[in-house]
């Protein structure tokens, strides 16, 4: 009966029910939509499957602590920096190496590889068109299908025949490469 | 934001259109934790991702519901605790006014006999008889008052003993009423204590126990009645589960939320009991004789076809004898008549053959896999020939050549 209409409502309104309410199908209903990412980063970091699914209930402990006693602006980010935390200090309590942590309460901005930066790069789309011609094939391939085409990786793998990783290496390097050569010539 | 509950999850079960899945792989450039979780999930493979996370959600919502439980038993054990107090606070005042008003009523007493004796010189003493704590012997009260009458002066026992008696009468009523109400409340009262306290510690107990305990067990052969090993005993709506050791036996954890167990073997027709209130299931199983049967048919997927997208091999069906293959056993049975060399040869064992069926139903290539000899061989073929026609099998209900096995198992008659 609630519980449909918890779905309706957004992370930060089902955070401010719980907060007068005590009851934990709020807090889970929250996880739920969550749940998913949340096993996979900590896959990610701890690897192992049964350490993962313990992780992922002791995050959850957490949260129900937490979402009562502190502010939370955005929780999807707060969320995300949780569980990192927490598999680094599993990682760093088994092997005894430091890793650095990051305050819950920052957002992290761009990061390595993969990841793509703030500002948008079509402003110039002559300059760019130019410097699209000048990566190598591949790379002209797999940027032009995803980026222009809107392919997801499924389909560019089959029409190009190339395998996933490096469908996705040849996007990751061309876009560096675009960015590179936009930047040259301003 | 978007409601990113299903997003993952559909993603990797294949349920998105191409664009939806390039609006997920889009984002995940910008997304660090989507970026990260497809990197753990890649690492693991999806379907067991996505079967482990079936797993995380019930574990999540059983949390929820676990947490709540613990809060109920909490509130209710103060209401209990406050609820003995209470008693007890009621029953000691009651207790206590009784014991005073036994003293005033023996005070009154006294009163009238001096009124009667008129300054009587005899003084009657009246013990205060009640004890104050509950826990002395009642019996010693009443003959303690008729003690002190026997005191009296002579002149009065006349006019006491009229009066005596009616007073004993009295004397005995008035003694044996406090005496009553002293003994009611001597058994009454230590039992309310101790059942107060008693029965909230089991009600305590029960609701704490409530949510996980252990159920544990032995599965029998309902033919040998020994114990069966390597069964499978699985918490019905969960993902727990244990199997039977060496003896049969087995122990798992059951929470009242869940507590069905099935049990189940190949061979063996499955069982579903209730674990409800039991901290001991022990389980018959019979044989399952549709499982395991002496006839053998197998098909092995014989097809020239290219493969097609995906899913084409889901919808097989395999050749089946018209009847089905129940009734083509007992017909094998029924109808096998026991080859005269072999008879003589003492030969019995089983006997394999193979056989195509067509697209149109029809038997052909029959080839002796296994065989005794002695005729036996031929005798499974003829029976086969003879037999009802065979339907053949199917895949995505298109008709296909199959092959199919046989196999019967000669027994010596009475041995």
């Amino acid at each position: 009966m609630l519980s449909d209409d918890y779905k309706k409502l957004s992370d930060e309104e089902l955070i401010g029910l719980y907060k007068k309410s005590e009851s934990l199908d709020i807090v889970g209903e929250l996880y739920n939509r969550y749940t998913a990412l949340t096993y996979g980063v900590c896959l990610k970091y701890l690897k192992d499957r049964e350490e993962s699914r313990d992780a992922v209930m002791q995050i959850f402990e957490k949260l129900i602590v937490s979402l009562k006693e502190h502010e939370i602006a955005q929780f999807k980010g707060w969320l995300y920096v949780t569980a990192r935390n927490y598999c680094l200090m599993q990682i760093r309590s088994r092997k005894g190496k430091n890793f650095e942590e990051i305050s819950p309460f920052l957002v992290e901005s761009g990061g390595g590889g993969h990841l793509e930066n703030g500002p948008e790069m079509e402003t110039n789309l002559s300059k760019l068109e130019r410097c699209i011609e000048q990566l190598g094939s591949e790379q002209k391939q797999c940027v032009q299908l995803f980026y222009l085409h809107q392919k997801c990786y499924k389909e560019i793998t089959e029409s190009t025949g190339f395998d996933l990783n490096k469908v996705k290496s040849h996007i990751q390097n061309g876009k560096r490469n675009l960015k590179i050569c936009m930047e040259k010539n301003e | 934001m978007s409601n990113r509950k299903y997003d993952i999850e559909r993603y990797l079960r294949g349920e998105m259109t191409a664009a939806e899945m390039h609006a997920l792989e889009k984002d995940a450039l910008h997304d660090p934790f989507l970026a990260d979780a497809l990197e753990g999930i890649d690492n693991t493979g999806p379907e067991r991702f996505l079967f482990e996370l079936e797993g995380l959600h019930k574990s999540v919502y059983q949390r929820t519901k676990a947490r709540r439980g613990k809060i109920i038993s909490i509130t209710r054990w103060a209401y209990g605790i406050a609820a003995g107090l209470i008693l007890l606070a009621v029953s000691s005042v009651y207790i206590i006014g009784l014991i005073q008003t036994n003293e005033t009523k023996e005070l009154a007493m006294a009163e009238e006999q001096e009124l009667l004796n008129g300054n009587g010189g005899v003084q009657d003493t009246f013990e205060v008889l009640m004890p104050p704590v509950p826990a002395q012997n009642q019996a010693t009260s009443g003959p303690q008052l008729r003690q002190s009458r026997s005191l009296r002066s002579a002149e009065e026992i006349r006019r006491d003993q009229q009066l005596s008696v009616t007073q004993v009468d009295q004397d005995v009523t008035i003694d044996r009423q406090p005496q009553r109400i002293a003994t009611a409340e001597l058994t009454e009262y230590p039992p309310v204590q101790q059942d107060s306290v008693t029965y909230e510690r089991e009600r305590i107990l029960s609701v704490f126990a409530k949510p996980i305990r252990l159920v544990r067990g032995k599965v029998t052969s309902s033919e040998t009645g020994s114990g069966l090993p390597g069964v499978n005993v699985i918490v019905k709506g969960s993902s727990t589960g244990t199997v039977t050791n060496a003896e049969g036996e087995y122990e798992i954890s059951v929470s009242e939320a869940n507590p069905m167990l099935t049990f189940s073997f190949i061979g063996l027709k499955s069982v579903e009991q209730s674990a409800s209130d039991k901290k001991e299931l022990n389980v018959l199983m019979d044989p399952d004789y549709s499982q395991l049967s002496e006839v053998v048919v197998t098909g092995m997927g014989v097809s020239d076809e290219a493969k097609s997208e995906s899913d084409a091999d889901f919808m097989i069906q395999f050749a089946e004898p018209k009847g089905g293959r129940q009734a083509f056993q007992e017909y094998l049975e029924d109808k096998m008549s026991y080859p005269e060399q072999a008879l003589k040869n003492k030969t019995e064992g089983r006997v394999t053959v193979q056989f195509t069926v067509d697209t149109n139903g029809q038997l052909s290539d029959f080839k002796i896999l296994k065989g005794i000899g002695y005729g036996c061989d031929e005798e499974v073929i003829r029976l086969i020939k003879e037999g009802p026609a065979w339907r053949p099998s199917k895949r995505n209900d298109k008709a296909i050549a199959d092959k199919v096995k046989v196999r019967l198992k000669f027994s010596l008659p009475d041995k």
